[in-house]
């Protein structure tokens, strides 16, 4: 059972790069790649508010859960 | 930040003293002792067996005053609970048992034992310091360094007790005194097993610690 982050996919398909997006949404790109490669523990709300409202999507968009 | 390091600094100039007074001021005594008792063996032809750190529980509770007060020339009664005893034999008349080399050699190894550890200890411990110092806290290394001197301190105790108790049992099997029995009351070192165990309790609230601050640190 996993969490799968889909924030390359969102970002490919907004046509946005990593710099573009953690500038937009105030994270460092380091961060970001953290959470983009699935390494992250965990996400701050605010963190995802912003991410969705820059890729203008829905949480479900970005994560999802895996049995 | 500021107050933690201070803390560190007290703590290992504490533990620096606490290893002065324990191994050099103990080296410093016995050696002045064992300097005594050869001489005196030589003059007098003599050999002796040495006793040290045994406790003494009085036989009974009558009070005798065995002792003046230099101050006052009052009479005094001096209880003794913990002592040395040297026991003397006319040269060539005392011989040591196999049972009673074997465990002076034991004793000799535990003591050997207990030096080594308390300065493994001591260095493990300075290299803590020097990393908290340096701000490194949450760090695995040091998980493992206080684990090491958690164990090292059972260890320590462990050993302490074993040299400890043989010592009171050669000293029961050679010595027996008119008016105190030497006793196996305070043979266990307790201090630095609840040492050991309070460092080893304390380290796991630190795993702990750290386990969150790498979730944390992975928090986005």
């Amino acid at each position: 059972m996993s969490i799968i982050v889909y924030l390359d996919v969102m970002m490919a398909k907004r046509k946005m790069s990593l710099n573009e997006l953690s500038e937009k949404v105030d994270v460092t790109p380091a961060n970001l790649s953290i959470l983009k490669t699935g390494k992250a523990k965990a996400i701050r709300f605010s963190t995802l508010e912003a991410i969705c409202e820059v890729l203008d999507c829905q949480p479900g968009d970005i994560l999802e859960f895996e049995k | 930040m500021k107050r933690f390091k201070i803390l560190c600094t007290l703590l290992l100039v504490s533990f620096l003293i606490a290893v002065f007074q324990n191994t050099v001021m103990s080296f410093v005594e016995g050696f002045h002792l064992g300097y005594g008792i050869a001489t005196f063996e030589i003059d007098n032809g003599l050999n002796s067996e040495s006793y040290t750190y045994l406790d003494l529980t009085p036989k009974t509770d009558d009070i005798a005053l065995n002792a003046d007060n230099v101050k006052n020339g009052a009479p005094l009664s001096l209880v003794p609970s913990k002592a040395s005893v040297v026991a003397f034999y006319p040269e060539g008349t005392h011989e040591k048992t196999t049972a009673e080399l074997i465990i002076s050699i034991i004793n000799g190894l535990l003591n050997l034992g207990i030096v080594i550890c308390y300065f493994y200890v001591l260095v493990v411990f300075i290299k803590i310091i020097l990393s908290f110092r340096r701000s490194e806290v949450f760090e695995e290394i040091n998980i493992k360094r206080i684990n090491i001197i958690g164990i090292g301190f059972l260890v320590l105790g462990a050993m302490s007790t074993i040299w400890q108790g043989l010592g009171v049992f050669m000293a029961r099997q050679a010595v027996e005194l008119a008016d105190y029995t030497i006793s196996y009351s305070n043979i266990i070192d307790w201090d630095d097993i609840v040492m050991g165990l309070v460092i080893l309790l304390m380290n796991e609230i630190l795993r702990l610690a750290t386990g969150y601050k790498k979730e944390q640190d992975l928090t986005i």
